[in-house]
């Protein structure tokens, strides 16, 4: 994973998969894959839409290149890539994981913000 | 030609008459933007009739035939629109699904419709004549959910959808230099009815928001496209709160809301930032626009489209309060394609049975409180539990199922199952069945649902479980 401050978040795939959690549970958001679609566990586009706009406002979103949600939350790595993309000042962001094998870690307790 | 008539014996605008209108734009108005794509590409009414007949000799040689169905999966795009609209210009009958669905829904669709054919969105180039017109009944058939397990597909007829449409059109006041932005998906019955097919009949400006939309796009969508009409839902409105200029949305005159209710900030909010009032549409697939909230109205009331109307029930009896709600529109009433049975238990004395419980007064005003059945509404969607829950009990070790709307919690299941079961896994199950907007949020694994002595479920102890951790 490449290092990126996203305004202060110095790991983005954290943030991301922490904002996932708090919207459908932990299991999904630490079990699912880096590249694996979310349409592949049925993660709706509302969940999604709720997730991209906290994430916005944590990473401080002021330039929207995409109006289609998929575009920019198809998959960990592309949100990842959303948000690191708006803090390295343009950045490629793409690379984020080491892929759908890569086992995320799962916060102890009080690790929600 | 079949001519419907409402109660009053008023001959209804119907297929005809809403493509005699769309070709007259194509003759006076050739260069005016009938569609401008979110990627910002138009299409001009000369181009979209010309488009339409090419489209229809199209779906033709492919298969199409007057009377027929054929399934479109359809998304907010202008292909889209040109193919439904060449697919009912032929006299076929548009079967309207998403064009996300799994492979499992779009069977179930078309095996219920008696749809042979599927086409996906196209716009032909090949120059044709317009399309012969139809001789027989004009239909198209929308998707919503059921509430038996099956999704329901709702037959309906041109005459009742272009006449409803057209009377929402008037009530809310859309002229040829109205730009009307749509975020909801076409192929529902909201976008259909409140800006397809009033917008071309009215000569104006169709905008496709992407969708499923990014909510921090709207806005500058909005601002961008110089939309006057937005068409969207409660959430969508909150979320573009969060990105709106100071300097609002001078352009904007009319913002349609519907699918759920409005929360009162979000609606003194809006107003604040933009000087247009949201206006709470009701509506339902097999009906159309059945009430519209008058601009300077109460905000928890709507007034009935003009043609609509509505009636309570309550204890098998037809009541003069608070009751469930049955309505009437003018025109053939709709019905479930493939489920008979079904339709007639829909009606009684030709009203139909919406599901929704409220009240309905001698001036038109209705106020929607409640719902009578199971079926559920995520986001403005609804949703069936019954076929969530047939689905969740078909992944192997699923012992039993609830799904259910909470309070505080949202939109989850409660799965008794085997250990070996995890949410994870389910949900990659469930994906392959159904929609994402049906799979609940949460799926909570519990050791059982405890029931009462007749077998319902208690679902206090269930919640409960959430409280104190009892349930993952």
């Amino acid at each position: 994973m490449h290092d990126v401050d996203t305004a202060g978040h110095s790991d983005p795939e954290a943030l991301v998969r922490r904002r996932l959690a708090e919207r459908i549970g932990d299991e999904v958001a630490y079990g699912i894959g880096v590249d694996e679609p979310f349409l592949a566990v049925g993660v709706d586009s509302l969940d999604l839409m709720h997730v991209v706009a906290q994430l916005e406002q944590d990473a401080d979103v002021k330039q929207v290149a995409e109006a289609e949600l998929w575009a920019v939350a198809s998959s960990i790595a592309s949100l990842v890539a959303y948000i690191s993309l708006e803090s390295d000042g343009g950045g490629d962001g793409a690379s984020v994981g080491a892929g759908e094998d890569a086992q995320p870690v799962r916060p102890g307790p009080g690790g929600h913000a | 030609m079949t001519r419907s008539a409402d109660a009053d014996g008023r001959v209804l605008l119907g297929h005809a008459a809403f493509f005699d209108r769309l070709r007259r734009w194509a003759v006076e108005r050739p260069t005016a933007d009938a569609v401008i794509a979110a990627d910002g590409t138009a299409l001009p009414y000369g181009r979209l009739v010309a488009a339409v007949a090419a489209t229809s000799a199209h779906l033709r040689d492919n298969g199409a035939r007057p009377g027929e169905p054929v399934a479109i999966p359809t998304g907010n795009s202008v292909a889209s629109i040109v193919t439904i609209l060449a697919a009912a210009a032929l006299g076929a009958v548009p079967l309207l699904f998403d064009a996300g669905a799994t492979e499992q829904e779009r069977s179930q669709l078309m095996r219920l419709a008696e749809a042979r054919t599927c086409v996906p969105p196209v716009v032909a180039r090949e120059p044709a004549a317009w399309p012969e017109p139809p001789a027989h009944v004009q239909e198209l058939a929308l998707v919503t959910s059921g509430t038996n397990g099956l999704p329901k597909v709702v037959g309906k007829h041109w005459a009742a959808v272009v006449d409803n449409s057209v009377r929402f059109a008037e009530v809310a006041g859309y002229g040829d230099a109205d730009r009307i932005l749509c975020t909801t998906p076409l192929h529902h019955a909201f976008a259909f009815g409140v800006v397809l097919v009033p917008a071309l009949f009215t000569g104006a400006t169709i905008v496709l928001a992407p969708h499923p939309p990014l909510p921090s796009a709207l806005v500058p969508l909005l601002a961008e496209t110089r939309a006057t009409v937005v068409q969207s839902v409660p959430f969508l409105y909150g979320a573009a709160l969060e990105t709106m200029p100071s300097h609002g949305l001078p352009d904007l005159r009319l913002c349609v809301s519907a699918g759920e209710p409005l929360r009162p900030a979000v609606r003194s909010a809006w107003l604040e930032a933009t000087g247009a009032r949201l206006r709470d549409q009701y509506g339902a697939t097999e009906l159309g626009q059945i009430g519209f909230a008058a601009p300077d109205g109460p905000d928890d009331a709507c007034r009935l489209v003009p043609g609509v109307q509505a009636r309570t029930r309550l204890d098998g009896e037809w009541s003069a309060g608070e009751g469930e709600l049955f309505v009437r529109v003018p025109g053939r009433p709709s019905r479930y394609l493939g489920q008979d049975e079904l339709t007639q238990r829909s009606y009684v004395d030709g009203w139909f049975r919406t599901g929704d419980w409220g009240t309905v007064d001698g001036s038109g005003r209705i106020v929607v409180t409640g719902r009578v059945n199971r079926r559920v509404v995520v986001g403005g969607r609804k949703v069936d539990p019954a076929e969530v829950e047939n689905a969740v009990r078909s992944m192997p070790g699923v012992r039993d199922c609830v799904a259910v709307v909470g309070e505080d919690a949202g939109y989850v299941a409660f799965v008794v199952a085997e250990p070996d079961v995890t949410e994870l896994g389910l949900r990659r199950h469930l994906a392959a069945l159904l929609s994402s907007y049906k799979i609940p949020r949460r799926l909570h694994l519990v050791p059982a649902l405890p029931r009462t002595t007749t077998g319902k479920i208690r679902m206090a102890p269930l919640w409960q479980g959430l409280t104190d951790g009892s349930a993952t």
